[in-house]
């Protein structure tokens, strides 16, 4: 286990990457000391952070209400508890903090591992924000890359859907 | 349409497979869905046709090792008789031929087809005789790598291949067999086999529902966790457990030859079977299963194991009438089932 690097006492549950002048950052913190320090706050407006674990670290307050609707398909989580079916694929990205522990009790896990020569593929939406952030910190060679792979998606036939921001 | 074909049967009930004496069949199936779509219980008639033709046009450049492509079979085309025989075949869900946009793609030899818009929109699944998922497991997959130069599945980084329901997240991968285990069913330790193999994240059921005497002691063993593991993982955990099962089934099979009542019934089994002139589905199957078990104790003289295999699903109420060529009432069916099962055990499958 992971002691937090700032308060050194709690077990860190939150791995923060941050982009400073141009060098990558990572620290491994506790939820507390994130949230003081401000380092899981802005992260949904600052492209500059990435934050693997945050969704975890958000306080419940954060978390959709039961009766919020998913953008894409309408679906509500009191929809979903009642049919058992979520309504598309979007639904997942939506309801993500309140799927993850029922997945986790139903699945005794929350992590898909891929197997093997099965290539980790993005959803539209994540190379979406991955483009946006590569332009704010201009990458341009990745910019570039990433709009190859969203035109490769689209030519497959899928509807690029933007993230609600 | 020849779907009744008894040819056609034998490619999956071919018996040839390994540990066929304890396993019928093995089944992988792969959960799909198309970015930019909803879940087929959440769309419209529209985009499950649009869902559909882009499926179609996607496998329709795939062809099988003899160069056959993939049959399209549009449900509603069909006569309910002859979608009922798709289900009895195990080749489409109940749940899938009341789908008023469903469509099966189906392989010639019936081994791998694909539930287009049933609970997920794509349902890859692949069969092979006996156990073998690892290559159930690979060829399915090859078809489904096919599609996915060409398809766009839903994907999200962390939870992987995206499904209606979330107990299929991750790799929407379930890999079942058929397994015939008489020697739990009659030394009453099926219970605490179950027990065992659901703390092992394996399920298990009567092939016919739960705790159905109409079995005939087939029960569908398969993995309910498909997330947190690699897709091969899963097929490699439940191919070690499956030997396991059969290992077992064998020493209690022993066990109950020795104690000397075994032979008495199966003989009657088969005195029965092959005199009877009519019989319901549930006591053929109960009879049946006796048989297979004096045939692989030796007990009986040989029968080829496709023989018993194709019965069990040429004795169902659909199949009989597909046969048949009309619809026959419940006391008909049982006069048509007990004539097939007289010819084909007498006959060796001449029928
Ligand atoms: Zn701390
Ligand atoms: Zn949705």
């Amino acid at each position: 286990m992971t002691l937090c690097e700032e308060c050194g006492i709690r077990p860190a549950s939150v791995y923060v990457t941050r982009i400073v002048n141009g060098q990558k950052v990572e620290r491994h913190l506790c939820t507390q000391c994130a949230l003081e320090k401000g380092d899981i706050g802005p992260l949904l407006q600052n492209p500059g952070w990435i934050l693997q674990e945050f969704l975890q670290a958000l306080s419940p307050a954060a978390a959709p209400r039961p009766e919020s609707r998913c953008p894409s398909c309408g679906l509500s989580w009191t929809d979903f508890t009642r049919t058992g079916f979520l309504g598309c694929p979007h639904c997942y990205e939506h309801f993500l903090p309140l799927l993850l522990p029922a997945i986790q009790r139903v699945q005794g896990a929350d992590r898909h591992v891929p197997g093997k020569g099965e290539a980790p593929e993005k959803s539209p939406g994540e190379l979406e924000k991955e483009l946006q952030r590569a332009i704010r910190e201009e990458r341009y060679e990745d910019a570039a890359r990433l709009r190859d792979a969203m035109r490769q998606h689209r030519e497959k036939g899928g509807e690029i859907r933007r993230e609600p921001s | 349409m020849n779907l009744h074909e008894g040819g056609a049967l034998t490619s999956w009930l071919a018996g040839e497979g390994p540990l066929g004496d304890g396993v019928i069949s093995s089944r992988t199936r792969l959960a799909r869905n198309l970015e930019g779509f909803f879940f087929p219980t959440r769309m419209d008639g529209k985009q499950a046709e649009k869902v559909a033709s882009m499926v179609v046009e996607a496998a329709s450049s795939w062809r099988d090792e003899r160069g056959h492509p993939l049959r399209v079979l549009t449900l509603q085309d069909l006569t309910p008789l002859e979608r009922q025989v798709l289900v009895e075949k195990h080749l489409a869900s109940p749940l899938h031929i009341q789908q008023p946009y469903g469509v099966l793609l189906l392989s010639e030899d019936e081994t791998l087809s694909v539930m287009i818009n049933e609970e997920d929109q794509l349902r890859i699944q692949k069969m092979a005789p006996g156990l073998n998922l690892e290559e159930a497991y690979r060829e399915a997959l090859r078809f489904h790598d096919h599609l996915k130069e060409r398809l766009p599945f839903a994907y999200h980084s962390r939870l992987g291949y995206l499904t209606a329901h979330p107990a299929n997240v991750g790799t929407g991968l379930r890999a079942s067999v058929l397994c015939h285990l008489p020697g739990h069913v009659y030394t009453q330790t099926l219970e605490a086999l179950l027990v065992q193999l659901s703390q092992r994240g394996i399920t298990a059921r009567g092939l016919y529902g739960e705790g159905s005497q109409a079995s005939g002691n087939l029960y569908q063993i398969s993995n309910s966790r498909t997330l947190g593991l690699a897709g091969e993982d899963i097929v490699a955990a439940m191919d070690q457990a499956i030997r396991q099962v059969v290992q077992r089934e064998w020493s209690l099979r022993e066990a109950l030859l020795q104690e000397g009542q075994l032979e008495d019934r199966i003989w009657r089994a088969y005195g029965i079977l092959t005199h009877a002139r009519s019989i319901s589905s549930g006591e053929a199957m109960e009879l049946l299963s006796l048989v297979r078990l004096g045939v692989d104790l030796h007990v009986l003289p040989p029968l080829p194991p496709r023989l018993l295999n194709q019965l069990i699903v040429r004795i169902r109420p659909a199949f009989l009438q597909a046969q048949a060529g009309e619809a026959q009432d419940p006391l008909q069916r049982d006069r048509s089932r007990a004539r097939l099962i007289r010819q084909m055990l007498t006959q060796g499958g001449a029928a």
